[in-house]
């Protein structure tokens, strides 16, 4: 009997997926991405969430001022009806978010609002059917609040009963299919080296590399470049760059130097993106990919061969072939997706011996921030009760006409990869209902301040470090060891952020400000061993990602700093060219010429 | 006890001496104001005056310090003179200037408008900068100017410890913030703990100073949650009052007797209506553990429906944890566990 019925269930799966293919064949899918809208409006691209969505969405940071629409023209295969699917979430679901939007066809609007269903999660939302009248219709979406109403993409489709899948596996095949994305991608061909990352070490890793006269792609995911240190996060560059054991370090740093405009300027200028981009465009050598998240790695067994990146707007793929890659993506993407070995979180004062590391190993991460800023204007103006947000009172807020570094949210209680998104959300609940608070509860101070300025991309500090063949810590900085391969000069002190006492009481489980004790070093070097990956032979880091302890990171993660790590790797990728090598054998055969480099000398070839 | 010396005080204001107190009368806009002084004596060469102000029937206002110092730099001491307000539990509320006095900076400038501003915000401040430092890590030897390394002490680069201080009064900003946090305050709280009543608790349970709700709540909310019969209302009205922080520890300090009766868990759900929304969460965790009358058992069955995940989570555990449950309540409550 058992048998009989396995056979029944077997004809009836055939059947099933025999009718689902004649379904597929007949039906016509019409597939929006929003990041690709032709006219963006006020919303923004946001693409920090794509190692967990597989796609970049459309978000209206308005900061409570309802943004304008964006637009675009959709061409359909045949008028007609169409079901229409809405790919969302409610953000802030307590009990329910402030994201609203609306859709409209050729300016009808959907009578349906979206964004605040109350779910977190992201997901298709029904919108009905929708007539199609014309071969090509208007698509709008109008944000409702200013408050981060979000959109990953639209659906149109004629397949009756069709229901558009939610599943990560699923939902990426499908757009992959619907987005005629193939396995070969447009290739940019084959490079000395590739840079993934454009933040401060990215940048000048690629700078000091195609100074030494290799051929240098640049990829960044995002339209500017200097990542903290650029306009759309605006951290300003700490650690010195005048107490270098060798002084010629840091020379690349100083040209991406804009000054120091402190954290969170409302004045995005002040952190000069315009200047960083001229500065990588005028060397020859460099080829600079902006919007472009590398999310895939093509290696033969430990060597990578090239990295597949998705444009963030208009998710056109490209294949970049090189020779040697260096990981400055801060997240470690380059090496994770290579299998290179990683750690994140906190080692216990067993595992490494030092005396500022955990009693347990854990996931502790320093936190992310998204800083922001109010200005004083000549009127009074008005901002919105927050009931979704983070609730304040005259006992406890935050009484500042701006963030500094202290806002800061993740530490361990998200992960700073795969939470990223709630991380940001969470930032934004504390500003807007402490700036709620002010505005509406302290008008006298705040009644003529407007917000100027939230980042909707978080500045962040901490997740994976890839291990190297030297790990640095606390000793390492406390003894001033110098190694023979001492490279680059950190100054910043052992800095481990954890959540403000206060804050904690107040918000325990949700802190978002953040108070540290500064350890003081003295000036030490970072062995050139910590700049590549132990078990993936063709892989250089610079910036956070680096071979070191989670309490070492503390004093190695700052930005001019971490500029300096990617000079280094510029000049160890010159001479892994040279000499046909790998990253770890100019440690082991080329030092010497190495350690010339860092210090100005000239030396005879070797053999 | 207190009673009694409140009653004698009033009666025998000039008399009546509390350990190294004095007392007196300051005749004031033809009306009888009552200071009580106090001294203190913080170590060898410094002895002091706390002032604590009483209203006509002789209740504790807030204390005040008439205060002269000097603030010194290596080679010059300028005379400082400045009254400090606390409330009756040492936490400084604002300061003033004695008729005809001003405050300089170190080039003999006077304050400007903003600068006094910004010296209220910075004595204002408790956590601030200055709590752990001393002078000598803050400004470089002899001078009024911030130190290139304070940075490397405080973290804080010079410009954001510029925001926390006055530029060419940083030894002033210092000396008075120290003086403001200083050994006064546990004088205070001993002071203000000799006038409790129950006059005094209830009017600190119904004022605004969220110190004085605290205090108060600590003395008539005893460990085990029991409530003072005759300050139940006082309880009840800071639970469903604004202060999301002060509500919220109302409610978890209560016990459950406190929420026992049908017409006080009604009350509950009617505050749960107009709450916030981490109130709301805070209400619905404390009903876990209460036995609840029917009527709100279903209250919360019918509103399991418009909940989003967090709070139907809750109100689903708080419905399992009922011994008794109406057939309808346990109907959606089954319903709402298939989903």
């Amino acid at each position: 009997m058992p048998g009989t019925k396995q056979i029944h269930m077997r004809n009836y799966l055939t059947l099933f997926l025999l009718l689902s293919a004649l379904q597929i064949s007949a039906q016509n899918h019409v597939f929006v991405e929003t990041e690709s809208f032709e006219d963006k409006g006020g919303w923004v691209i946001d693409q920090q969430s794509f190692v967990v969505m597989g796609s970049s969405y459309l978000m209206a940071h308005g900061m409570g001022r309802p943004v304008k629409d964006a637009t675009t023209t959709v061409k359909f295969p045949k008028k007609g009806k169409y079901h229409v699917w809405v790919r969302t979430k409610d953000w802030a679901p307590f009990p329910k978010g402030p994201g609203k939007f609306q859709v409209s066809v050729d300016g009808k609007t959907i009578n349906q609002t979206f964004g605040e269903s109350g779910s977190d999660e992201w997901k298709w939302y029904d919108a009905g059917e929708t007539e199609i009248k014309n071969d090509q219709i208007k698509l709008a979406i109008k944000d409702l609040t200013g408050f981060n109403g979000r959109c990953d993409a639209i659906l149109f489709t004629d397949a009756p009963k069709f229901t558009p899948p939610d599943k990560l596996e699923e939902l990426t095949a499908f757009r992959k299919k619907l987005l005629n994305l193939t396995d070969t991608p447009v290739s940019a061909g084959h490079f000395d080296m590739v840079v993934v990352g454009g933040g401060i070490a990215g940048t000048c890793a690629a700078i000091s590399a195609s100074r030494m006269g290799l051929k240098v792609a640049l990829i960044q995911d995002r339209p500017v470049l200097g990542g903290n240190n650029s306009s759309e996060i605006r951290v300003h560059l700490m650690g010195d760059v005048d107490k270098n054991y060798y002084p010629k370090l840091g020379r690349i740093v100083r040209e991406m130097d804009n000054g120091d405009p402190g954290n969170g300027n409302p004045d995005a200028k002040e952190y000069g993106d315009a200047r960083k981009t001229a500065i990588v465009k005028a060397e020859k050598n460099i080829s600079l990919f902006l919007n472009t998240f590398v999310y895939k790695v093509e290696k033969q067994n430990d060597i990578i061969t090239a990295v597949v990146g998705r444009d963030i707007a208009t998710n056109k793929e490209t294949r970049f072939e090189g020779s040697f890659f260096s990981d400055c993506t801060g997240d470690g993407t380059i090496g994770y997706l290579a299998g290179a070995e990683f750690r994140m979180g906190r080692e216990s004062k067993a595992e490494t011996g030092e005396s500022l590391a955990a009693e347990k190993a854990d996931d502790f991460t320093l936190g992310t921030s998204n800083l922001w800023a109010s200005l004083p204007r000549d009127t009074v103006s008005t901002f919105p009760e927050t009931p979704w947000a983070l609730q304040f009172s005259d006992e406890y807020h935050i009484d500042n006409s701006k963030a500094d570094w202290e806002w800061e949210t993740g530490f361990g209680n998200f992960n700073t990869i795969t939470d990223a998104e709630k991380i940001r959300d969470h930032n934004l609940r504390a500003i807007y209902g402490n700036w709620s608070y002010l505005k509406n509860h302290k008008s006298q101070k705040y009644a003529k301040h407007e917000l100027a300025w939230v980042a909707y991309i978080g500045g962040k500090r901490e997740s994976r470090r890839i291990i190297g063949d030297h790990i640095l810590n606390q000793m390492d900085i406390q003894e001033g060891k110098q190694y023979p391969d001492g490279s680059v000069t950190a100054t910043w002190t052992i800095d481990l952020h954890f959540p403000d006492s206060k804050n904690s009481k107040y918000f325990e489980g949700q802190e978002f400000f953040a108070g540290t004790k500064h350890i003081k070093v003295a000036p030490y070097t970072i062995p050139y061993r910590c700049l590549y990956s132990k078990n993936i032979q063709n892989l250089f880091v610079a910036g956070r990602n680096i071979s070191t302890t989670h309490v070492a990171f503390g004093s190695t993660r700052v930005m001019r700093t971490c500029g300096m790590m990617g000079e280094v790797v510029g000049f160890a990728a010159y001479l892994t060219a040279k000499y046909k090598t790998t990253p770890r054998d100019v440690y082991q055969d080329h030092l010497p010429e190495l350690m010339a480099i860092l210090k100005g000398e000239t030396v005879s070839p070797q053999p | 006890m207190y009673n009694i010396s409140c009653f004698l005080i009033i009666l025998t204001p000039l008399l009546f001496l509390f350990g190294k107190e004095e007392e007196s009368i300051i005749l004031k806009n033809k009306k009888v104001e009552k200071i009580r002084e106090f001294r203190i004596v913080e170590n060898d060469t410094l002895t002091y005056t706390l002032k604590l102000q009483l209203d006509d029937s002789g209740r504790p206002k807030y204390f005040f310090r008439n205060i002269f110092t000097p603030v010194c730099y290596t080679n010059e001491c300028k005379p400082v003179y400045i009254n400090f307000y606390w409330d009756l539990l040492g936490n400084y509320e604002r300061y003033d200037l004695p008729e005809g006095k001003v405050l300089t900076k170190i080039d003999h400038d006077e304050f400007k408008l903003e600068d006094y501003e910004k010296l209220q915000d910075i004595l204002s401040k408790q956590n601030s900068i200055f709590a752990d430092l001393q002078m000598e890590d803050l400004i470089t030897k002899g001078t009024d100017n911030l130190s290139d390394s304070v940075d490397a002490k405080t973290g804080a680069t010079l410009k954001t410890i510029k925001n926390e201080v006055i530029d060419g009064a940083v030894y002033t900003c210092f000396t008075l913030w120290k003086i403001a946090y200083g050994k006064a305050v546990p004088e205070m709280l001993k002071i203000t703990e000799s006038y409790q009543n129950d006059q005094l608790l209830h009017s600190f349970l119904t004022g605004k100073n969220y110190h004085y709700q605290y205090w108060a709540m600590e003395k008539v909310i005893q460990k085990d949650g029991k409530v003072s019969k005759s300050f139940e209302p006082d309880i009840e009205k800071i639970i469903e009052g604004k202060n999301l922080f002060t509500a919220r520890a109302a409610l978890q300090k209560a016990g459950n007797e406190f929420f026992s009766k049908p017409q006080k868990q009604n009350w509950l759900w009617e505050v749960f209506q107009s709450a916030s929304y981490p109130m709301q969460i805070a209400i619905l965790k404390k009903l876990l553990t209460i036995p609840l009358n029917q009527t709100l058992t279903e209250k919360i069955a019918d509103d399991i429906a418009k909940s989003n995940k967090e709070q139907r989570k809750l109100k689903i555990g708080v419905l399992k944890n009922q011994h008794r449950l109406s057939a309808k309540s346990r109907k959606i409550l089954d319903e709402t566990i298939d989903e």
